[in-house]
């Protein structure tokens, strides 16, 4: 029974070692932070430099926001729009305003919408995609959908999209395809 | 199984999520069940948008299991429609502004069995959607 006690006090006291609780004073917590400093800045931004990014390989030169329900990106003047949430009428509503207002302020000349992390999505949704597609058609631009799955594939379908926007596998095929394009374009 | 609540868009999510629910004792496909939910999805999107044009109101959604039938009813209480026959015309919708694609009773009729429509102008719309659950298994 001693021997258990023992080595619960051993245990206590090596908590209280690294946890900053109401034990610890300020001098402790700037040891850590100065400790913090060394190691994880560095790796973070060693992950920064050399993690590539998920466009298969492609720059980043922008990843603006990163909300509930979507984030963004822009991979030269192509901005992808990772939707991760159930595509309705109450999430286009959100969803629109945010890309329009990047679509305009940024130098987008493409927009791809990825659908890997969408599970619904209904007319609402193509209200979005046919708004979007003719903002950046009237810039020259094109639209693309990728990691389509089979439910939002059929919405797809049955409204006709597939004739005015393109499907890729993933928002690196999508880039390449619409970059090549658009250099041919020009 | 009956149930009321507001026209504010969160809810589209909630209804569909509850006749998900109601019908799995069905045992539908993952197909049937998206396609009731689409169905679902567009007609509360309709009473919240055109019903209410995103003002207050409540929604009544009715749902019926009979064998393997069933039957929506979905009604609002809000502007009501006009010309039935018109709105219900693929591509046409009195929203352009909203960016809406006029799809909604397509998709309604292309992944339901049967749609019918009733509507009162000026006193609410009131939508019936069937759907026969596990025939397309034996085909």
């Amino acid at each position: 029974m001693q021997a258990a006690g023992c080595v619960n006090l051993v245990y206590n006291q090596g908590i209280h070692d690294t946890i900053p609780d109401k034990g610890s004073t300020l001098p402790e917590l700037h040891y850590m932070l100065f400790w913090q400093g060394i190691f994880v800045v560095p790796v973070n931004i060693f992950i920064q430099l050399f993690v590539p990014p998920p466009g298969g390989g492609m720059e980043v030169t922008m990843v603006k926001e990163n909300v509930a329900g979507f984030h963004y990106e822009l991979y030269k003047n192509c901005l992808v729009i990772y939707v991760t949430q159930d595509l309705d009428h109450h999430a286009v509503l959100s969803l629109r305003e945010r890309s329009d207002r990047l679509i305009e302020a940024g130098d987008v000349k493409h927009v791809i919408f990825d659908f890997k992390d969408v599970g619904f999505m209904d007319s609402s949704g193509i209200g979005l995609l046919m708004g979007r597609y003719k903002k950046v058609m009237f810039l020259g631009g094109r639209a693309a959908v990728t990691s389509v799955g089979s439910a939002v594939d059929r919405i797809f379908k049955i409204s006709g999209l597939y004739k005015i926007i393109e499907k890729y596998d993933t928002p690196g095929d999508a880039i390449k395809a619409l970059e090549v394009k658009y250099e041919d374009y020009i | 199984m009956k149930i009321i609540f507001e026209s504010c868009s969160e809810n589209e999510a909630f209804a569909r999520t509850v006749i998900a629910a109601y019908i799995t004792r069905l045992n539908p496909t993952l197909e049937e069940l998206s396609d009731v939910k689409t169905a679902v999805s567009e007609a509360v999107t309709n009473c919240i948008i055109h019903g209410y044009e995103n003002k207050e109101g409540e929604i009544l959604m009715e749902c019926n299991i009979h064998n393997n039938d069933i039957s929506i009813v979905i009604e609002d209480y809000g502007t009501g429609i006009n010309d039935i026959e018109k709105a219900m015309e693929p591509l046409y919708t009195t929203r352009p502004e909203w960016e809406r694609s006029g799809m909604g009773f397509a998709f309604m009729e292309a992944f339901m069995d049967k749609l019918e429509v009733e509507s009162v102008p000026g006193k609410g719309t009131k939508v019936f959607l069937e759907k026969t659950i596990g025939i397309s298994e034996g085909q």
